[in-house]
Order: structure tokens, then sequence, then C-alpha cells
């Protein structure tokens, strides 16, 4: 724990924060020596310069207006609105029908009523919501300033640049992408000569797919990959590409041998699932306290073992269930074969 | 058949009524303080009145509705009850003049009308009705039954942008549970988790909380590691925690929502934009702007959406028709939600249910006529069918208790359906001082045992002070770019006041002017307890 705080100094450099964006070209091969890309799209300065945060302002207010352009639209599309309830209402019908004929296999049932919600439950990118969102925060159609100037103690200090701490940290932005920030301590920069070295060296960022590797100690990885970054920079967006895997990273230098140097390492963090699980056993349960009520309630309490786990069947609703007291392997409303947990 | 007791599925409607902390003593007119105001006339007291009208006339109605802690917080605080009594009054005084200078302006006459009558009526439920807190007020109908309350993070942080330090995301959950029960006087059974957000692993902190259910937008469950076999027309269960995840279901939101195809961009609803803040002559509307003679927003507005046209051409407003659209949207939306459940229950082998979840301010503050849409809504789901049931989270829960579980995936209701809203170029210089300042209120926390009263206050306004910089609301203001300034400026000033405090522990040197000042400006959560983030 840091007890001992440096505040304002920054970066022994003093020099301006970069942010970079860094893609990594082939995911599949494994210690890819990608090179760092500059995404004209992302690469933002951190600095909140005054006539950058004039510019925000603009585009603001044009946005707004922009809204409300936009909002009218929806004239066009409350006329077409109840065809396309017709339309839903139609496709609805002829999916129900299809379900009949298959019988009662809930599988498939249960197959269709994913599939069609996934069709418009992907996350999407529409930011007119976000749009709808922020008129909570204002009073009215201009920019309002804030409310005069702020208290003395705080006006004008800023943040500091740096804590003084050596760290690296990930923070996972979505499926697809991770956002690392770091800071080097200027005692940690200068043994290692960052800030003046003419040594051919790189300065990378090292992440280890770490999917299901439970003691993860430094070369028992899935795989590398490497991220040239800016000496200089101190927050870098990685294009990592692989979702549903769990990652950690150094921060470190490579030299000219090929040898890692390594200077810190993260936190670990997990990128999401984009995509519907192949998983279709079903595993039940009740929620505990309500769980005891139903099994108070029901008439008809049976209670039998099954490879050791307590199993018990209630009446619920008409149907009846087997419930396994332990979230594993329950049958209930069609799973027809458990499989093993994950 | 389906019947009123035995309906084909069920709906959850979900209002989440969230604003940050925007308390200013120290300024007599702040422009921020009026975000609540305008909430208060335009979304918290219609739908309030709308449930006490439902509840007089005996229809019989579900709503759930987050209170976030700030929102609980500053509706029942001495100070901004009083300045919003000043506020109503002031705005009623408006509505009379205006009534008089429409006399022969017969285009605007009834919206003046309707301004003055509503006015009137927000201030006899405030003052007379209420005593002042709306708080209580919701509680009363909560207590029928047919309102769930449910919380909300500390201070609407963005939980999984904070779980680098697991006893910041515990902290938000937990001081927003006891506030709650300081607020409530019951436990909240459930949770919405700013912005939606969820990662694996919070449904933990829920849990030992007691908190039974959350909400999760839509790919949440349908990535979950097991397919969700009814999709998000049934919860599921978190295999750790047992807590319920209901899924956000995407075509009753965007119904609502969307600003391009929603039900507020019809031509005769009201225009947001145009308002006589910026309308009338200076003198006139002096009194009703900022102090400093900055025109703003009061809240008459005589225009409507009307089309494609510039501010400047927007048509004149009529309360009849805009009432009569609401009625209209109304009974499309019950029709739409009719086949829905028509259709999901004859595809599952359980009464599905529809989980809606959006901003309380929506209806109101953005959509004028949302309340009277829900009223509408409300009345015809009593009296015109029997397909379609309301119901709460915990009813439903109740009717089934046994669910799938699965493990849902990180994810927040924002655009893009993660953390891009969040962090991203504009804002995400913040996690680094977010993070360092909670890893030193620990650090704090677990250091100081037996701490002097002196150092225990400064500990207990340390924690407030974190807890108001990690307010989402910030981030999401420097990303659509409206009031920038104010939110960096947020930011920096509790991460100062958190760090100053931080170094006079460290140095054992209390300033207790110091100290003071912030307890009385940052006053949120008087019965906070450091110790919490040990």
């Amino acid at each position: 724990m840091a007890s001992k705080t440096q505040k304002g100094r920054g970066d022994a450099t003093g020099k301006k924060t970069i942010r970079k964006t860094s893609v990594i070209k082939d995911s599949a091969k494994a210690s890819a020596k990608s090179t760092a890309k500059k995404s004209a799209g992302s690469a933002k300065s951190t600095t909140m310069s005054a006539t950058k945060k004039a510019a925000v302002k603009k585009t603001a207010v044009k946005k707004s207006a922009a809204k409300k352009t936009a909002v009218t639209k929806t004239v066009k599309k409350a006329a077409v609105k109840k065809t396309a309830t017709k339309k839903t209402a139609a496709k609805k019908t002829a999916a129900k029908k299809t379900k009949k004929s298959v019988k009662k296999s809930t599988r498939k049932a249960s197959a269709e009523v994913v599939e069609a919600l996934t069709e418009f439950s992907v996350p999407s990118d529409d930011d007119s919501i976000t749009r709808v969102e922020s008129s909570k925060y204002q009073s009215g159609p201009p920019q309002i300033e804030p409310s005069g100037p702020p208290p003395a103690e705080t006006m004008e200090r800023e943040l500091p640049q740096a804590y003084g701490d050596t760290k690296l940290v990930l923070l996972v932005r979505d499926p697809e992408w991770i956002y690392a920030y770091w800071e080097i301590s200027p005692q940690i920069r200068h043994a290692l000569g960052l800030d003046y070295s003419d040594k051919p060296r790189r300065f990378v960022m090292r992440f280890y797919d770490i999917t299901g590797v439970t003691d993860f100690i430094g070369f028992n990885a899935n795989a590398h990959y490497d991220i040239e970054i800016d000496v200089d920079a101190n927050a870098w967006y990685v294009h990592i590409r692989l979702p549903d895997r769990r990652w950690c990273a150094d921060l470190g230098l490579v030299d000219h041998d090929d040898d890692f140097i390594q200077i810190v390492r993260s936190n670990k963090i997990e990128t999401p699932a984009n995509f519907v699980s192949d998983a279709l056993d079903e595993h039940w349960m009740a929620q505990d306290e309500e769980f005891r009520k139903v099994l108070g309630q029901s008439a008809h309490l049976l209670e039998s073992s099954v490879n050791g786990e307590k199993r018990v069947s209630v009446d619920l609703g008409g149907r009846s269930a087997s419930i396994s007291l332990l979230p594993s392997s329950g049958a209930f409303g069609g799973s027809e074969q458990a499989l093993k947990r994950r | 058949m389906p019947t009123k007791d035995n309906p084909d599925g069920y709906l959850c409607l979900m209002l989440h009524a969230h604003l940050p902390f925007v308390r200013h003593p120290e300024y007599e007119d702040s422009m921020e303080e009026r975000w609540l105001y305008e909430a208060i006339t335009e979304t918290y007291i219609p739908l309030l009145d709308m449930f006490e009208g439902l509840l007089r006339d005996g229809v019989d109605f579900r709503m759930t509705m987050s209170i976030t802690p700030p929102l609980a917080a500053m509706l029942t605080d001495d100070l901004l009850q009083r300045r919003y009594q000043r506020h109503i009054e002031r705005l009623l005084e408006l509505a009379n003049k205006e009534v008089k200078r429409t006399q022969n302006m017969p285009e605007y006459r009834s919206s003046a009308l309707m301004y003055q009558r509503k006015f009137s009526r927000a201030r006899e439920l405030f003052v007379d009705q209420h005593g002042r807190n709306l708080a209580h007020a919701f509680n009363k109908v909560a207590k029928t039954g047919k309102l769930e309350l449910i919380t909300c993070g500390a201070t609407h942080g963005f939980q999984p942008l904070l779980q680098t330090q697991p006893e910041a995301v515990r902290a938000q959950i937990r001081i927003a549970r006891r506030h709650y029960e300081e607020v409530f006087g019951v436990r909240p059974r459930g949770i919405w988790n700013g912005e939606c957000g969820y990662f694996p692993g919070l449904d933990l902190e829920m849990r030992s909380e007691g908190i039974k259910f959350f909400f999760v937008d839509a790919h949440a469950i349908l990535y979950a590691d097991r397919r969700p076999k009814y999709g998000v027309y049934a919860p599921v269960l978190c295999p750790e925690s047992g807590c319920a995840a209901f899924g956000r279901d995407l075509e009753t939101s965007l119904a609502v929502w969307s600003a391009d195809t929603g039900y507020p961009g019809d031509p005769v609803y009201r225009e947001f934009f145009r308002d006589v803040g910026y309308d009338l002559p200076f003198d006139y509307v002096k009194p009703y702007i900022h102090e400093s003679g900055m025109r703003l927003s009061t809240g008459v507005k005589y225009q409507r959406v009307t089309g494609k046209v510039d501010l400047a051409d927007k048509q004149p407003y009529s309360p009849e028709a805009a009432l009569q659209r609401a009625a209209d949207h109304a009974g499309n939306f019950m029709f739409n939600r009719e086949k829905q459940v028509e259709w999901l229950a004859g595809n599952m082998d359980r009464k599905p249910i529809i989980a809606s979840p959006y901003d309380a301010e929506l209806f109101g503050h953005w959509w004028y006529e949302g309340p009277d849409f829900l009223n509408y809504f409300f009345r015809k789901c009593h009296y015109d069918q029997q397909r379609l049931g309301l119901i709460t989270p915990s009813e439903y829960l109740e009717m089934y208790p046994v669910n799938q579980v699965c493990q849902p995936t990180m994810s927040s209701w924002g655009n893009k359906g993660y953390c891009e809203v969040w962090l991203e170029g504009s804002n995400d210089w913040i996690y680094r001082h977010l993070h360092k300042a909670a890893e030193r209120m620990i650090y704090l926390a677990r250091n100081f045992r037996a701490p002097s009263d002196i150092e225990r206050r400064a500990l207990n306004q340390a924690a407030r002070e974190l807890l108001l910089a990690q307010s989402s609301d910030w981030a999401f203001i420097m990303k659509t770019g409206t009031t920038v300034e104010y939110a960096v400026k947020r930011t920096k000033e509790h991460i100062l006041n958190f760090t100053d405090l931080f170094e006079q522990l460290q140095k054992r040197q209390i300033d207790a002017d110091f100290v003071g000042k912030l307890e009385w400006k940052n006053n949120i959560f008087q019965n906070i307890d450091y110790k919490i983030y040990r």
C-alpha cells in the first residue's frame, strides 16, 4: 500500500500523456509480435484542453438539434407501426404452428425462443437511447455552464498525473477490447533507463491467455501476445479480439535477444462471451428461502437419493419436477439428459 | 381462455428513478439542483399522483421502481425540500401570469391553463398532502403491494469498472441497502445496478445484503454460459449466489425509449427544447430564470414536436390532442404486449414475464405525456383485457421459485451493451483516480482501528467523497457532452477532497474546519460507517 504520494509529479519525463490503440492482427498465432497500430478513430489525447472541450460542446449542440430532426422520422414510422405489428403477429403464429408439429419438444421450443430473441436482443450501436437519457441532465436547449466559479480550495487544482506507483490495470471495455492504464514510478523508470536508453529494445504489454489456468505463474499461459506500446503513453486500448477468455498482462521490455524483462503484472480479467452458448444442459434450483416454502406446501414430497445426491420431487403448478438440492444435473421441464457441469 | 387470475403472461414495468447528488448549499440558485426540481414537477409528482389515483379508483396495477440512494437522500433533505417548495411556488406564479398573458391567444390558452392546474396540483401534493417528503409518499404506495421499491448502488457507481477493488463494489451495495432501510424502513428485495451494469460475482455481494433479484440487459442472459431455456422471458439464477436475474426485453424498450422510433417522437407531443425561458422578453421571465440572468428552461413550453422543422417553426401544443395520442399509444402498447405474451405462452411451459425497464425521468421530463401514457395503460389493462397480467419481480419469484441456473455475462444497458459509454476518450482518465482513491480508502479503513472523534469524522467524510466521485453520471455526461464542465468539476472536486482527507489522516493532522465544511456541503449518507471498506 502506498503511504507516500508524489502529487502532481506525474511521469518523470513530464511528457504529455499519449494514449493509443492496438490491434492484434493474428490472434490465433501465439506470441504474435504485432506492431502497434494507431487507429486514428480511437487515438485520443488525455489532456482535456480548453479548445477540445469547446469542440465537444459544439458538436453536442448540433447533436441536440439533430435529435429533434431524428425524432420527426417517427411520424412515418408510426404509420408503419401497425403493419409491422401485424407482420410480427403473423410470424409468431407461423412459429407457433411449427412448434405444434414438433410435438412437445421443449428443447426445440427453447431454441426457437432464444433464436427469435437473439434477432433483436443483440446489443447494437444505436445511441438514440443515450441521447434521450442525457436529457435528464439538461435544463433546456443550450449548454448550461456550471454554477459560478468552483470553491476557492478546489479552483485550478488538477489531479496528479501519477501516484508514484508501478502498476498495470486492465479493464474490459467489451468482448473484444481491453483498456489498460499504467504507471511506472520514477525510480523504476530510472533504473530501467526508460527515458534515455538508446539500446534497441521494445516497450511492450504482453497479454497472457489464462483461460482455465488456475495458478498462473508466468509461463503456463495458453498463449501470449505482445503489443508494442509507446514508452511515453500511460494508457492504451487493445483490440484483443477474443471474447469469453481470461486474461492477464505484463508490462515489460523486450531486448535485442528477444528476452522479456517484466516490469509489473496486471490484475486478471475476463472478456465476456458474445454468442449464444452451445451448452444445452439445464440446471434448475430454487432460491433457498422460497425453496423451503415450496417444500412445506407440497403435498407430494418424495425424497430419494441419486448418486448420493439428495433429490426431491415437488409438485409445481400441476407439473411434477425433480429438483436437485445442489444446482447440478436437475431434470425439470424437458431436460433429456444432464450433461456434466462445466 | 385467459382470465384475470390466469393470464397468458406478465409484464413487469420497471422505472429507474435516479439523479446524481446535486445538492449545492453553497449557492442560492444552483443550475444543477434544477435537474431535481424539474424531475419532481414533471416525473415524480405526476407518477405519485397517478399511483394515488389508481388506488383511489380501485384499478389493480403493478409497478417496480428503483429510487436510488442519492435521489432518496435528496428527496428527504430538508434544504432541498424547502428549496423545491420555493421553486414550485415561483413556477405557479409564472403560470398565473401566463394565464393572463395568453387571454387573447387561443392557440396557447389551454396550455397555459394546463400549467396553472398542474403546478398548483404539484404544490398541493408536495406541501399539503405529503409534508414535502416524496420518499415517504412513494413508500405509502409501496405498502399496498402494488408498487415494489428497489434500491441501486449507493451513488450509482458503474460496478463493472469499479471491480478492481471488490471492497468498493461491496460498499456501493451495502451502503445502499442500509440507506434504503433508513428511508423505507424495510430491506430491499431487489436492486437495479447503475446503468444495468453487471459482472459475474456482483451477485455474491447482492446476496450478502439479502437482495434476491436484479435486472440485466438481454444479452447478459442470452449469452450466459448455458443456453437460457426461456430466453429473457423468465429469470435465471446465478450459480453461486442464487440471485435471480431478470433480462430486459428490447422490443418494449425501444417502443418507448428510442428518440428515433419510439412513441415520444410523435408530432403532437410536447417539444422539449422550446421554452418561455428563452422565448419571452428578458424582463418578463427574469424572476424565473437563473439569478445570474442566464436564460434557461422554466418548464412552461407551448410547442409540439411538429415534425422535421427548425425549433423556430414548431407549432402550438394542444394538451387535448396530446392526451388523446397518449391514450392511443397506451392501447397500441397493450395490444402489442398481449400479442407478445400470447406468442411466448405458446412456446413456453410456464407463464412468461416481460421485463421492461426505463429511466423514470423519461416519463414526464423527456416525454411529457409519459405519465398519462402509463395511467391510460394501467387502466386499459385493468378494464379492457385479461391476457396480460402485471407483476412485480418478487411476485413472479413466489409464483416460480424454481428457475434455470445460468451465469449471466458482464454487460450494461449502455450503447453497444458493455462499458464503452463510460470508458472512452472523454472519460477514461477518471478510473486511475477512482481506483487509487478506493485503494486508499480500504487502507484507511484497515489502519484506523481506534480513531479519535475527529478522525472518525474525517474517515466517514472520505468515504462520502469517494462514493460521490464514483457516480456513473459524471462519466456519462462527459461522453454525451451536455454539462461536461460540471461533470469534470465534480469528479475532480471529490477526488481532491478525498486526497486531502487521506493526507491529513496519514499525518494525523486533521483540519477540523475543512472536515466540517465538507460535512455541511456533501452531506449524503449521514450515518455512513467507513469500516464498511475493511
